[in-house]
């Protein structure tokens, strides 16, 4: 499994930039980062609209189920323009250079498993890697990952081609 | 042997034949004369006559005839054991001569069939080394050829293993791998890993 190098564009990010606030791990890839984008500036286009047409207030947009966690995991509460702000500039500050990792496994990852990959990487990485994830299912079983300038292969194609010798010894004098 | 016992009846009875005109001619032969001659020969007819009547010729016929008989039955029996004996002895001659024949050919045969199976034997014998000499080369060809062969599908196997397996595996139980049951193993090998995913990560962050 020797890491392969990639050629990336992400831009660097410091761990310490933002401590304020914390990434949800229900929040996994790029794609939820530019919802959630999308959602707050949405969002603030609403709260502009309803203050200049304060007479006709329409009701709040229902608040999607990862911008809510990211009110709860951090206080704060969209209904404040500074928070909201916040939250903007979080998600353009993670979308701009939190580092991406991506995987590719045999079938479609279910998000509670994306979910632990992702808290070992946040947690052993970088409290703010985002996974994106692919098919390839050639590989059968096991995953791929790539980083910013290395490749783990961690397939059982890659894990059939490590341990070639003990099958081949194994073939050669069945039990 | 048969020529030689009839020659020698044949020559009895000339003797006697010549014995009776030479007693013949000797009684008729003595004329002392013409008339005395003829007186003579008168008398002697007449004592011929007398002496060789019809009775003592009967007597010398049947003597003779005895006697011709006899010496007949003699040498019709003498002729007869010569026959016997040579046929006998032409019996005993043919026996050795056709068994001597007889053996040579059956030598003759026996050593033609001898040599005859030996010639079968070492043709025999040539083809069959020959055949064997073929058997062992084909089996050493067919034996290197399997093994090259062998050795190539190994080869090519080894080479293909981890494709094959992964292949197989694939195949196999492709569907029923769950991703979560496979989290504990990418976990331990990112784990293994921790330092060079954390370093590559930081230092692109």
């Amino acid at each position: 499994m020797a890491p392969d190098t990639n050629n990336s564009t992400q831009v660097p990010i410091k761990q310490s930039e933002d401590k304020t606030l914390t990434l949800p791990l229900q929040i996994i890839s790029q794609g939820d980062i530019s919802r959630l984008t999308r959602e707050v500036e949405s969002l603030e286009e609403f709260f502009a609209q309803a203050s200049i047409q304060a007479a006709n207030a329409k009701t709040l947009p229902q608040a999607s189920s990862m911008l809510t966690l990211i009110n709860e995991e951090n206080g704060l509460n969209i209904l404040q323009k500074e928070d909201r702000l916040k939250i903007k500039q979080f998600l353009e500050l993670i979308h701009t250079k939190a580092p991406i990792v991506h995987a590719s496994f045999a079938t479609e990852p279910k998000p509670d498993f994306l979910m632990k990959l992702t808290a070992w990487f946040r947690a052993e990485a970088h409290p703010y890697v985002l996974l994106e994830t692919g098919l390839q299912p050639n590989i059968a079983a096991g995953c791929i990952f790539r980083t910013t300038n290395k490749y783990f292969d961690f397939s059982f194609r890659e894990h059939f081609k490590a341990s070639k010798a003990k099958l081949t010894a194994s073939m050669r004098s069945p039990q | 042997m048969n020529s030689w016992g009839l020659a020698l009846v044949v020559g009895s009875l000339l003797a006697t034949a010549l014995a009776f005109v030479w007693v013949a001619m000797s009684i008729g032969g003595d004329k002392p004369g013409q008339a005395g001659e003829a007186v003579l020969t008168e008398a002697a007819k007449g004592d011929v006559e007398h002496i060789f009547n019809d009775e003592f010729r009967e007597e010398l016929r049947n003597s003779g005839r005895i006697h011709f008989e006899k010496i007949i039955t003699e040498n019709a029996m003498f002729l007869q054991q010569d026959l016997r004996l040579t046929t006998a002895q032409l019996n005993d001659y043919m026996k050795q001569e056709i068994s001597k024949t007889l053996q040579e050919e059956f030598g003759k045969y026996e050593q033609s069939i001898s040599d005859a199976k030996q010639l079968a034997i070492d043709s025999l014998e040539k083809t069959r080394s020959a055949i064997e000499e073929e058997r062992q080369a084909l089996r050493l060809t067919l034996e290197k050829e399997f093994q090259m062969e062998r050795e190539r599908l190994v080869k090519r196997f080894e080479d293909n293993m981890a494709e094959i397996i992964n292949h197989y595996v694939l195949d196999a139980v492709g569907n029923e791998i769950d991703l979560n049951d496979q989290l504990e193993y990418i976990l331990g090998e990112l784990q293994a890993n921790k330092a060079v995913i954390v370093e590559d990560i930081r230092s692109g962050a």
